[in-house]
């Protein structure tokens, strides 16, 4: 009783809810400052079959704000922070200039050419409550669950196809000792001790259009390596490539959706191991009722393609009151869902959320 | 050993220690595009007929090869390091009441965390009068901190500041205090009392105790305070000279060598034609700094720092620099001198639009460093810089 009543009082503060905008100031004749962001509470209820654990609670996904000054519209910088840490922590952090009208370049800390269902899919579009098991599990062994770096990349607009190529650290992080190299030549170390020269390069396509069709991949090879690639403590570089089908990308944009999707990466060999790991993945979703959807996913991820794999299942709904209204279906989103995964080893865990979102 | 083969040897150096491919040449050209093109912008917002709201910020990306030399290895040892970084970016919110007080808030991300950078209240007194309190740059050498980031001469701050602040107040060269600091056209004067320890640390330096916690101090005894003051006169056609001494009587940990903290005094001098970049067609800058640590049992402690800087207009909205400084890092002792020197062009896009120069810049610049105690480096850093 009292775990449906915390999950009702949930819903219903956000089905009250208004949808609000993004604050643009005009600053000058040619700057302009966009304020923009969103917040995602949720309830969760876990059961871990491992150890047998339950745990019922609320928590913050994410709370984010966003700056974006733009000078002469062609040149700026963006920022944004995230606040569920407790205090503020850095997500993008870059300047940009619109080499022509489609072609961008970035420099500073961005998400670089990845897999199309992991970052390059908006926290505001998510299709249940997380992003695909598949494209976590990919991050969490090759940038860094962030899936952001420091590095230089290029976008390009041709018609209804997109090419993103970045080259950067390929470390993922902020550490001045790994990722962030900014040394003054007044330092003891103007390395700061580090001994590295490789970099990554990534390059992701994506081909979309009215038809709500799109597809798309990427290829990555990242000569660096880092922390989340690391076997025994020896940091491994890697290659990694993955596709995509989409059939409706965003929640609520047609009545119904299919997405399959897959990623692979092979990892340097040490002391004779080498490391492939791969993971599928499809989405199915349906208009069942006015704004709002029911969608069902499977994944099966294989952190070593020698071994059977964790397999995670997900059935949910969503449904949004800004669309209601008229508004675009992330601005206010409910969404009830349910997921379970089943280990390597047998363990099965599940996981019940409902998540309110609010994106101005 | 000359300036001149000083500066010959590094290059010499360089050319051996460092192989630039191809690639590299690339990423250089690729990164300078960032900042091309762009124009300058201010943001000020009414918030009531009362109130308004200063915004400002920028950011600093920047692509760096580093090498350190090993001279003791035979084969090829060297310390190799490229890679992309953040140097900074902040973001500045100034709220002003009738443009008589006001409250100052910087922050800073490119740690990865939003940190605190400048966090201060002010009032200008009179119309030449203005005192602060809270966290903020304290008066001290001018090439430090009270240089802003967005004016540096080359990407970094000279040397021998930086070196400064390592040993007194930190790299980021505030402190908990207060201020009060008179200016008219020609002449500005401040002094400033503060903490000494230039951290926000609740058990040395932010000191915020109340009445109920088990400990009202929570944290160490106080030995002493800090007390810093700047003078410099504006002699116009772009001469400024200044002053600047200060006594830190706290003992903060930076000091501290192994026998506890030590008190320090300081001074310093400069002589600029030319302050910030992109200012005249030739610019010229002599700075000196002295800084004497009290003996705490091992001896006393005396550095010295000398820098002199030069750049000429180039590309027409570029200039080319030049920088050779020394630090001592104990007078007293033989063989304890570092060497800089630091060799560059920055152009700004802005400046070519008829902005200031620091709004768009792009800036390259080559470092050298060699040393009685460390082995040779060099640095090659290009940085792209966007200010509003």
């Amino acid at each position: 009783m009292t775990r449906l009543t915390l999950l009702a009082v949930v819903a219903l503060a956000m089905v009250a809810a208004h949808p609000a905008t993004a604050q643009t100031f005009q600053l000058t004749d040619d700057a302009t400052l966009k304020l923009s962001g969103g917040i995602q509470p949720r309830i969760g209820l876990g059961i871990e079959g491992a150890d047998d654990t339950e745990r019922l609670g609320l928590g913050l996904r994410r709370a984010r704000l966003q700056f974006r000054l733009t000078l002469l519209e062609k040149a700026g910088m963006e920022y944004d922070v995230d606040t569920t840490p407790g205090d503020l922590r850095s997500v993008d952090l870059f300047a940009f200039y619109d080499v022509s009208e489609t072609v961008q370049l970035r420099a500073g800390r961005l998400p670089p050419a990845q897999a199309r269902g992991f970052v390059p899919q908006s926290y505001t579009r998510i299709d249940a409550v997380d992003r695909s098991p598949v494209d976590e599990r990919w991050a969490s062994g090759t940038l860094g669950s962030s899936g952001r770096d420091l590095g230089v990349d290029l976008t390009a607009q041709l018609g209804e196809t997109e090419v993103q190529v970045t080259l950067h650290n390929g470390t993922g992080g902020f550490s001045r000792d790994t990722d962030n190299f900014r040394e003054s030549g007044s330092a003891s170390s103007v390395t700061r001790g580090a001994d590295e020269t490789a970099f990554a390069l990534s390059a992701a396509v994506h081909h979309g259009g009215s038809s709500g069709l799109s597809f798309g991949g990427f290829a990555s090879l990242n000569a660096r390596g880092n922390d989340a690639t690391a076997l025994d403590d020896t940091t491994r570089s890697y290659t990694s490539g993955g596709a995509h089908i989409y059939y409706g990308e965003r929640p609520g944009s047609q009545p119904l959706r299919l997405k399959l999707e897959a990623v692979a990466t092979q990892y340097e060999t040490i002391d004779g191991v080498q490391q492939r790991s791969a993971g599928v993945g499809a989405f199915g979703a349906i208009r069942a009722f006015p704004h709002g959807e029911v969608f069902l996913r499977g994944d099966r991820f294989w952190e070593d393609v020698d071994t059977d794999g964790e397999i995670y299942g997900t059935v949910g709904a969503s449904y949004s009151p800004s669309a209601a209204l008229g508004r675009d279906y992330r601005d206010l989103r409910i969404t009830a869902s349910y997921l379970v995964r089943r280990n390597d080893d047998g363990d099965i865990g599940h996981l019940v959320k409902l998540q309110g979102q609010i994106i101005f | 050993m000359t300036l001149a083969q000083l500066a010959a040897r590094s290059l010499r150096r360089l050319r051996a220690a460092l192989h630039v491919s191809a690639m590299l040449r690339s990423l250089l050209c690729l990164a300078a595009l960032v900042v091309a093109s762009t124009s300058p912008a201010l943001a000020q917002i009414s918030l009531t007929d009362d109130l308004r709201l200063d915004l400002a910020g920028g950011v600093q990306p920047r692509l760096s090869v580093g090498v350190e030399e090993d001279e003791a290895a035979s084969g090829d040892e060297n310390e190799v390091r490229y890679g992309f970084g953040l140097r900074r970016a902040r973001i500045q919110a100034r709220v002003l009441y009738r443009d008589i007080a006001g409250v100052e808030y910087d922050v800073g991300g490119a740690s990865g965390n939003i940190e605190s950078v400048d966090l201060f209240a002010f009032a200008n007194l009179t119309r030449e009068v203005q005192a602060r309190v809270g966290y903020f740059p304290v008066a001290q050498p001018a090439g430090g901190i009270l240089t802003p980031y967005f004016l540096i001469d080359a990407v970094d701050r000279a040397a021998i500041d930086e070196r400064w602040l390592s040993g007194t107040l930190g790299g980021d060269g505030r402190d908990l205090g207060a201020d009060v600091t008179y200016a008219t056209q020609n002449v500005t004067a401040s002094l400033a009392v503060h903490n000494g320890f230039g951290t926000f640390q609740r058990g040395t330096n932010n000191f915020r105790e109340g009445i109920s916690g088990n400990d009202v101090v929570n944290g160490i005894e106080t030995p002493g305070l800090a007390v810093s003051s700047v003078l410099t006169y504006d002699a116009g056609n772009g001469i400024e000279a200044g002053l600047y001494a200060g006594y830190n009587g706290a003992n903060p940990d930076r000091t501290d060598r192994g026998e506890g903290g030590r008190d320090y005094s300081s001074a310093g001098a400069h002589l600029y034609w030319g302050e910030y970049p992109g200012d005249q067609p030739f610019r010229a800058k002599l700075d000196a700094i002295v800084l004497s640590y009290s003996d705490d049992g091992d001896g006393r402690e005396d550095q010295v720092g000398l820098s002199a800087f030069g750049a000429a207009r180039v590309l027409g909205h570029g200039e080319a620099f030049f920088r050779a400084e020394r630090y001592w890092t104990d007078v007293n002792v033989e063989d304890t001198a570092d060497d800089f020197l630091t060799a560059g062009v920055s152009y700004s896009p802005s400046a070519a639009r008829g902005a200031p120069y620091h709004r768009a810049r792009l800036t390259l610049a080559y470092h050298y460093r060699t040393s009685a105690l460390l082995d040779e480096a060099h640095l090659v850093v290009l940085q792209g810089q966007l200010a509003f």
